[in-house]
């Protein structure tokens, strides 16, 4: 994979890292500014999605979204740096049992969110520098085994977390409508920091030890710091969607944040298109959406799913994104034949 | 007290080898994270009772046509979806937690999602060694264990396929180049492993219930056991085993049986920071 030296930020399709290259774009003269701008656009679109439509389907979107945040963070581990994370769930889980804790507490929005962030970056540091000696499947099975580790806690510390039974939070937002606009917001922000990091350095030698790590080694890539920095990163974002997701809910408890989440937004990040800008949004989308849509929700549906992550895996290997690319590449070389 | 909790602990532990053995052969030959095989081992439970209660088979050939059923299962797992992802390690989780619903829910589909228990002719016997007690479904499982493992390693070492296996195992690029057809050996990986699990299945029904999900929470005890023994090395999967369970039974006694699974985890843990490439690395491996 070509990967471009440090500065040259051409511009490319809305919602790809650097690729080899291609045709240009349309709107290619706006620069890095096009792709920003395209995401500012899908924020205001999903903003008036979330507000304007019926309670039933703002909350799917709600939860499209906020898994999308958990994703994008998981989407730079494991999408660029490719490492198979299958712990975000437990960020997430911190996240929200942090923020509603300090709320709890009595501390004001702004706070709580800072300690739900210092928290999970605490636990990504520590859970990274445990396994920074693992790859490959030791490091999805070593990360599993803290998805369960935090649930397990979550379920026995009942002092903390008063058990199965969770906790209320208290609402931080005035309103529905100001929660919307926080949840539109920081998705876009999350998709922004993905489209940033993915072609400053940071996420370029992520890149590297994704392809090969003993050449990026090599190569003079610090691997391990690396590596770390970027597990943390994906912790803060999967902290603060747990933020999100505790204000929306309502109600925390253990059951919302079984090991299996993690598990689940690793699946929605590859069916989506793993180091895509937009796969974690897409993957969400088809894996949070559209079970609650068709009511799929146990038995025959989760058979279904289940047979939707293989197929989908095995037929398209890049994820929906890789999908759309092919799409258009045909639509594209057909005209260009005419 | 102590002794009687070394008991379960060695029945346990053989639980925790027998799956943790079918999970090495398949890591070893195609490095898979095989979740699925909580699925098999359920699925095949259910053909055992299936065929036991509805059918009306005697009870030892219900039991032989469940671990059967396992072995097949677990090839078509291969051939259906692993096969395509064996160069993709990112994809094989995701294709891992695919499987796994769609096994545990089809069960859920066709039988129900009640309790239900396989009770074998000696269901309700308890042999009593020294000042030990120790059930009859529990002495099924430990020899139903060493009967399995005794098999698999005369397999291993005294065949032409278990040399082939160990080949791929070792290198498959070699292993190809002298002329072993991989495919083959993954398939009989597959089956061996299927067999291992509807073993599991016939020992760990009886012991507990059979339900759709029943197999998920042992499985990862499992996998804690294949990564103390070494990914891909059989007998250290079987010591990793023994030693987890009864390290998990007498902390289930003398600590808490809340935290039961996180002193599995946090065995884990020391495993992977001090020695990542298992307990009885031989060095022929690297971590991958």
């Amino acid at each position: 994979m070509a990967i471009p030296a440090p500065g040259s930020d051409t511009a490319r399709p809305l919602g790809s890292l650097p690729l080899p290259a291609r045709a240009r774009p349309p709107l290619a003269w706006l620069g890095p500014a096009r792709d920003y701008l395209g995401l500012v656009l899908l924020g205001v679109v999903l903003w008036l999605l979330l507000s304007r439509t019926n309670a039933f389907y703002s909350s799917v979107l709600a939860s499209i979204l906020i898994w999308t945040i958990a994703g994008s963070g998981l989407n730079i581990i494991a999408g660029l740096g490719g490492y198979p994370s299958l712990v975000q769930g437990a960020f997430y889980a911190i996240g929200a049992y942090g923020a509603t804790l300090a709320l709890m507490h009595g501390w004001p929005l702004w706070q709580a969110c800072l300690l739900a962030i210092a928290a999970s970056a605490f636990a990504g540091f520590v859970i990274g520098l445990i396994l920074s000696r693992t790859r490959g499947q030791y490091f999805a099975i070593g990360t599993m085994f803290f998805g369960v580790v935090v649930e397990i806690v979550l379920t026995n510390w009942q002092s903390l977390t008063n058990g199965q039974l969770g906790l209320d939070v208290p609402l931080a937002f005035a309103s529905m409508d100001q929660l919307n606009v926080a949840i539109a917001v920081t998705t876009i922000v999350s998709l922004m920091l993905v489209r940033l990091v993915g072609r400053r350095r940071f996420g370029l030698r992520l890149m590297t030890i994704r392809e090969d790590e003993d050449l990026a080694e090599h190569l003079g890539v610090p691997t391990a710091r690396i590596k770390l920095a970027g597990f943390v990163v994906s912790a803060i974002f999967g902290g603060v969607a747990g933020v999100l997701i505790a204000q929306y809910n309502g109600t925390i408890s253990p059951a919302l944040f079984d090991y299996y989440v993690g598990f689940v937004m690793f699946v929605a990040l590859s069916v989506g298109g793993a180091g895509r800008i937009l796969g974690p949004l897409l993957g969400s989308v088809f894996i949070v959406g559209l079970p609650d849509i068709l009511n799929l929700s146990s038995g025959i549906g989760q058979l279904v799913v289940g047979l939707i992550f293989v197929v989908v895996i095995i037929v398209i290997p890049g994820g929906f994104m890789s999908a759309i690319d092919g799409a258009i590449a045909f639509v594209t070389k057909r005209r260009g034949r005419r | 007290m102590l002794l009687q909790a070394l008991v379960s602990g060695v029945v346990l532990g053989s639980l925790f080898a027998l799956l943790a053995v079918g999970l090495t052969l398949v890591y070893g030959v195609m490095e898979v994270p095989n979740f699925a095989q909580a699925g098999v081992i359920t699925l095949a439970a259910y053909v055992m009772l299936w065929l036991n209660q509805t059918i009306g088979w005697p009870f030892w050939l219900a039991v032989a046509g469940g671990v059967l059923a396992g072995g097949v299962l677990s090839v078509l797992t291969e051939r259906f979806a692993y096969r395509f992802v064996r160069t993709r390690p990112l994809a094989a989780p995701v294709v891992a937690l695919g499987l796994l619903l769609v096994l545990d829910n089809s069960a859920l589909e066709l039988w129900g999602g009640d309790h239900v228990s396989l009770s074998p002719p000696y269901a309700g016997d308890v042999l009593y060694l020294g000042p030990t007690t120790l059930p009859a479904v529990g002495a099924a499982m430990i020899l139903a264990t060493v009967v399995a493992l005794l098999a698999l390693h005369l397999l291993l070492k005294h065949t032409r396929t278990g040399r082939a296996i160990r080949a791929v195992s070792q290198n498959p690029e070699a292993a190809a180049i002298l002329g072993i057809r991989l495919e083959r050996q993954y398939v009989i990986a597959f089956f061996i492993s299927g067999i291992l699990a509807g073993v599991a299945a016939f020992a760990y029904g009886p012991m507990y219930a059979v339900f759709p999900y029943m197999a998920d929470e042992v499985l990862l005890n499992a996998f804690v056991v294949v990564i103390l023994g070494g990914l891909g090395n059989v007998w250290g999967a079987v010591a990793g085993g023994l030693l987890l369970g009864i390290l998990e039974s007498l902390s289930a006694v003398y600590l808490s049986a809340a935290y039961q699974t996180t002193v599995g985890f946090t065995v884990l843990l020391l495993i992977i920071v001090l020695r990542p490439a298992g307990l009885f690395a031989t060095g022929a491996r690297r971590v991958a």
